[in-house]
C-alpha cells in the first residue's frame, strides 16, 4: 500500500492534471472554434504563440511563468492586486504550468475535430430556427465530442506527466506542489533513495494504466453514441 | 506513450463513418509529430570516441560540477584555454543529480562534487581513477534578501527569527534531503532548533542556482545559498552568514573518473584546476582554500 507521502503525491498529481484539464477546456473549445471557422488578422500568429508550449522545453515555460506570473511579473502584481492571488509555490500555480504546457495538444485535437464536421448540418439546424449557440450545442458539440474528449485525454496525461515547468515555477514542495513525477526525482536524487524511486515508478505507471484503459474505453462508448448507434 | 496517444488522436480525428468503413487515413499531424519525435531524438554526434590516444591539447573534456561552481569554472576553462589547454565543456547541476548520472554510466572525465558524501559514495562505488580525488576548496552558507528589500544586516544566532522575516512567503533552499546545498542548510538550521518549524516554510529548489533564482525574482523573501553563488548575484544581497560549525564542513572534491574518455586531457585540467591561476580565480569569486575553512 502507499505511504501517506505517497498518497499525497497521488491525490496532488490528479487534483493538479483534473484542474488543469477542466480550466483548459472552454477556452480551448472557444480558440478552437475560432482558429477553426474564422479568419481574421494574427490567426497564424495567435496559432503559433498558443504552440510554443508544445516546441519549447517545458523549463523555458517554467520561467516564463515565473517571470510574468511571479510575485514581481506583471501578471503576478496584477493577480495579487486585483484577486489577491499569488500562485507562487502553489498547487494553483502547479496546475496552470500543467494546463499551459498541455493546452496545444487539446487546442489541436479539438481544432480539427471542427474543421471534420459538414458545415451543412450546421446549417440545417439554422434553416430549422436555431439559434448559432443552440445549433454549436446540439449538432456541433455532440459531433466533436470524440475529438474533446481525445483531447481532454492528451493534455490529462500531459499532465501527470509535467515535470520541467512545474518545479521551475513553484518548486517541489512537499503536499503542495511534489507531484508524483517531482517526488520522483526528488527520491531519486537520495543515496539511497532506490526503493522509494521504484516504488513511485509503479504508483505511476498503474496510474496510467488505469487512465488509458478507462479512457478506452469511454471512447468507444463516445463514439458509439455519436455514430447513432442503437 | 506520446506515440500511442497521437496515434489515438489519429483514429479519433476521423469521422465516424470513416471508422465504420475501416479506412484509416494517416493524418498528417501525427506524422509531423514522429518526424519531430525522431529528429530530436537523434543522439547528438559524440565529441570524442573511444580511449584517449591523441595529443593532450587537442581533446575535448566533460566535467560534471556542482552547480555552485558552474561561473568560477568557467573563467577558469577560459584560464586553461589562454595556455594552451584543451576545450573544457560542463554539466552543471545539482551534485545529486551528477553523481546519480556517473553511477549511471555518464561518460563524464571529472566529477567535481559540492559534498563529502556524495564524492565518497561514487568513490565507493570504484567509479573514481585511483589517487586522483583532491579537496578543491570550500564554501559557506548565507542568509540573502532580494537586493531592493529593506532588511537589515542580521546575525545568525538562535535569536533570530526567520519566521517573523518570512512574514508568510517561503524560504528559498535547494531540497533539504538530497541536494549538498539545502543538506548544509537544513543541518544549520537543526543545528540552530529552528529546523522544526521552518521545515514547512521552505520551498525546496532542484539546486542551489534555482534557490537563488527564486529569491532574485522575488519569488521568496529569503533564500539559503552559497556564499559563493551571493557574491556573483548583483539582484541578492547577503544578510547575514551561517557559522561554519552549524553544519558538516561544505566541501568540495574533484576527481578524476576511473572510466574517463580522455583520461590524458582530463589529468591535465585536474592539475591545472589545482594551479594558481585557478586557485586565485576561485578566490576571487569566493571559494576558500581548503585549508582555511573561515576565511571569506
Amino acid at each position: 500500500m502507499p505511504t501517506p507521502a505517497e498518497t499525497e503525491a497521488l491525490l496532488l498529481s490528479l487534483r493538479v492534471a483534473v484542474w488543469s484539464v477542466l480550466g483548459s477546456l472552454p477556452p480551448a473549445i472557444a480558440i478552437a472554434w475560432l482558429l477553426a471557422r474564422t479568419r481574421f488578422p494574427g490567426h497564424a500568429l495567435l496559432n503559433g504563440i498558443l504552440h510554443i508550449p508544445l516546441v519549447v522545453p517545458p523549463v523555458v515555460i517554467g520561467y516564463l511563468l515565473l517571470v510574468f506570473l511571479g510575485r514581481r511579473g506583471p501578471g503576478g502584481v496584477f493577480l495579487e492586486n486585483v484577486f489577491g492571488i499569488t500562485l507562487g509555490f502553489t498547487w494553483q500555480g502547479a496546475a496552470i504550468a500543467s494546463a499551459i504546457v498541455a493546452f496545444p495538444l487539446m487546442l489541436r485535437a479539438i481544432r480539427q475535430s471542427i474543421e471534420g464536421v459538414d458545415r451543412r448540418l450546421e446549417q440545417a439546424a439554422r434553416t430549422l430556427g436555431a439559434s448559432p449557440a443552440n445549433a454549436f450545442c446540439t449538432v456541433t458539440l455532440p459531433l466533436i465530442a470524440p475529438g474533446v474528449f481525445a483531447g481532454m485525454v492528451l493534455s490529462f496525461a500531459r499532465s501527470l506527466g509535467e515535470f520541467g515547468a512545474t518545479i521551475t515555477f513553484v518548486s517541489s514542495i512537499p503536499g503542495e506542489t511534489r507531484t508524483l513525477p517531482l517526488a520522483l526525482y526528488a527520491a531519486a536524487q537520495v543515496p539511497g533513495g532506490e526503493a522509494q524511486a521504484t516504488r513511485l515508478v509503479v504508483i505511476s505507471i498503474t496510474l496510467a494504466m488505469i487512465a488509458l484503459i478507462g479512457s478506452e474505453w469511454l471512447a468507444r462508448r463516445t463514439r458509439h453514441y455519436s455514430s447513432g448507434g442503437p | 506513450m506520446q506515440y500511442i496517444l497521437s496515434y489515438i488522436i489519429a483514429a479519433w480525428r476521423q469521422r465516424p463513418e470513416v471508422h465504420r468503413n475501416r479506412a484509416v487515413r494517416i493524418s498528417r499531424w501525427p506524422v509531423a509529430c514522429l518526424t519531430l519525435l525522431g529528429l530530436v531524438s537523434v543522439p547528438a554526434p559524440f565529441t570524442q570516441g573511444g580511449p584517449a590516444a591523441g595529443p593532450v591539447a587537442g581533446q575535448e573534456i566533460l566535467v560534471f560540477a556542482a552547480a555552485s561552481t558552474g561561473t568560477a569554472l568557467a573563467e577558469v576553462a577560459n584560464a586553461y584555454a589562454a595556455v594552451g589547454g584543451g576545450r573544457v565543456r560542463f554539466s552543471l547541476a545539482a551534485t545529486s543529480a551528477l553523481a546519480r548520472q556517473i553511477e549511471s554510466g555518464a561518460p563524464a572525465d571529472l566529477f567535481l562534487s559540492a559534498n563529502t558524501a556524495w564524492m565518497d559514495r561514487v568513490d565507493e562505488a570504484g567509479l573514481l581513477a585511483a589517487g586522483s580525488r583532491t579537496l578543491l576548496f570550500r564554501n559557506r552558507l548565507v542568509l540573502v534578501a532580494p537586493s531592493d528589500t529593506d532588511f537589515d544586516p542580521v546575525a545568525v544566532d538562535i535569536s533570530l527569527d526567520v519566521e517573523a522575516m518570512l512574514d508568510g512567503g517561503r524560504l528559498a533552499v535547494a531540497d533539504p534531503v538530497s541536494v549538498p546545498a539545502g543538506i548544509y542548510a537544513r543541518q544549520a538550521l537543526e543545528s540552530l532548533g529552528m529546523w522544526d518549524r521552518l521545515q514547512a516554510r521552505v520551498a525546496p529548489a532542484s539546486d542551489v542556482r534555482h534557490a537563488t533564482l527564486l529569491v532574485r525574482r522575488h519569488e521568496a523573501p529569503l533564500g539559503i545559498v552559497y556564499w559563493t553563488d551571493a557574491r556573483d548575484t548583483a539582484e541578492i544581497r547577503v544578510l547575514g552568514a551561517f557559522s561554519p560549525e552549524l553544519h558538516d564542513p561544505i566541501a568540495y572534491w574533484v576527481a578524476q573518473l576511473a572510466d574517463a574518455p580522455a583520461p590524458a586531457a582530463a589529468s591535465a585540467f585536474l592539475a591545472f584546476l589545482q594551479s594558481d591561476v585557478a586557485r586565485t580565480i576561485f578566490s576571487r569569486h569566493g571559494f576558500a582554500p581548503p585549508l582555511d575553512a573561515n576565511t571569506r
